[in-house]
């Protein structure tokens, strides 16, 4: 005679799943950094490799192409359009009297001709700004 | 003797049995809306501004090779190439140009290291010129180990 074991319904138990939610809303809400600027709509040139900017160190400049006849370049910093390069020097000079271990992420649309980005890099050196991040498209990741 | 009518007051409580429910709708809200922006980029330590810009005077000049950025089509975003610009050994005249794609450029790059490993490189491209070809030279020459060169704006026609 064959004794049968009584088979008990398995059950998941849930009575820790508010604290499992708990602890991860707590970890989304403290990771979670909300974009402060918008800056521009840019194509990043697509690069086989890059190195990670930091972010807590790292000022924004976004530049795109513009097809009028006197600029050739919209560059926009903090949100805020940049009508003269010149003006760049004096708003990296605060940034980094700030922080002096600022780096400066260049936010530029592949499309945008050279010589505004050069400009832009020759205030950037003025204003002893000089580790500068060409942000891409990375096919490799950031090392 | 007027008697009054004592209300019991039942002590109040805060229900939380929905708790778990408002904390699971604010972790959808998390999940849904956070990005992990891990942003990277070419890494430039542009030369401090004291520095003049002086005329690199080499005693050999077959141990510096010229990366011209030059369009070879109507694609201002793709149809870029790069032409070398070498000299042999010191006392020749004529320089040799080779022009290939620029996913060629650390390859190139590597080979002429070999032959002259003191070599110095210049990236030049035109004013008017787009910025992203000049980014993807100098992520070849990154991968290439190359961590210094110079970088220079061509103001007349690149031949």
């Amino acid at each position: 005679m064959r004794i049968e074991k009584k088979k008990s319904a398995g059950k998941i138990p849930t009575s820790s799943m508010a604290d499992i939610a708990f602890l991860l809303l707590i970890f989304f809400m403290t990771t979670t950094i909300l974009k402060d600027e918008a800056g521009l709509e840019v194509v990043y040139p697509d690069t086989e490799q890059g190195t990670k900017t930091e972010r807590e160190n790292t000022a924004r400049i976004w530049m795109a192409p513009l097809a009028g006849a006197k600029k050739t370049a919209l560059t926009v910093i903090n949100d805020a359009e940049i009508k003269d390069y010149e003006d760049v020097l004096g708003i990296m000079q605060k940034k980094r009297d700030k922080n002096p271990a600022l780096s400066v992420a260049m936010n530029v649309d592949e499309k945008t001709p050279y010589k505004d980005v050069n400009s832009v890099l020759e205030m950037l050196r003025k204003a002893h700004t000089n580790r500068v991040f060409f942000i891409s498209n990375a096919k490799k990741g950031p090392e | 003797m007027l008697m009054k009518n004592r209300v019991k007051r039942v002590a109040g409580d805060i229900p939380l049995a929905s708790t778990s429910d408002i904390a699971f709708l604010l972790l959808i809200f998390f999940l849904a809306t956070t990005v992990f922006d891990i942003e990277s980029g070419i890494l430039l330590d542009l030369p401090p501004s004291e520095t003049q810009e002086k005329a690199a005077v080499l005693e050999d000049r077959s141990e510096m090779a010229v990366l011209d950025i030059v369009m070879t089509g109507s694609d201002a975003a793709n149809d870029f190439k790069v032409k070398m610009i070498t000299f042999a050994s010191k006392d020749a005249t004529i320089p040799n140009k080779r022009v290939f794609p620029i996913k060629e450029v650390g390859t190139e790059v590597k080979l002429w290291l070999e032959r002259k490993p003191k070599s110095v490189f210049m990236v030049r491209t035109k004013p008017d010129d787009p910025y992203g070809p000049m980014v993807k030279v100098l992520d070849q020459l990154k991968m290439a180990g190359i961590q210094k060169y110079a970088i220079r704006i061509l103001d007349e026609e690149i031949e």
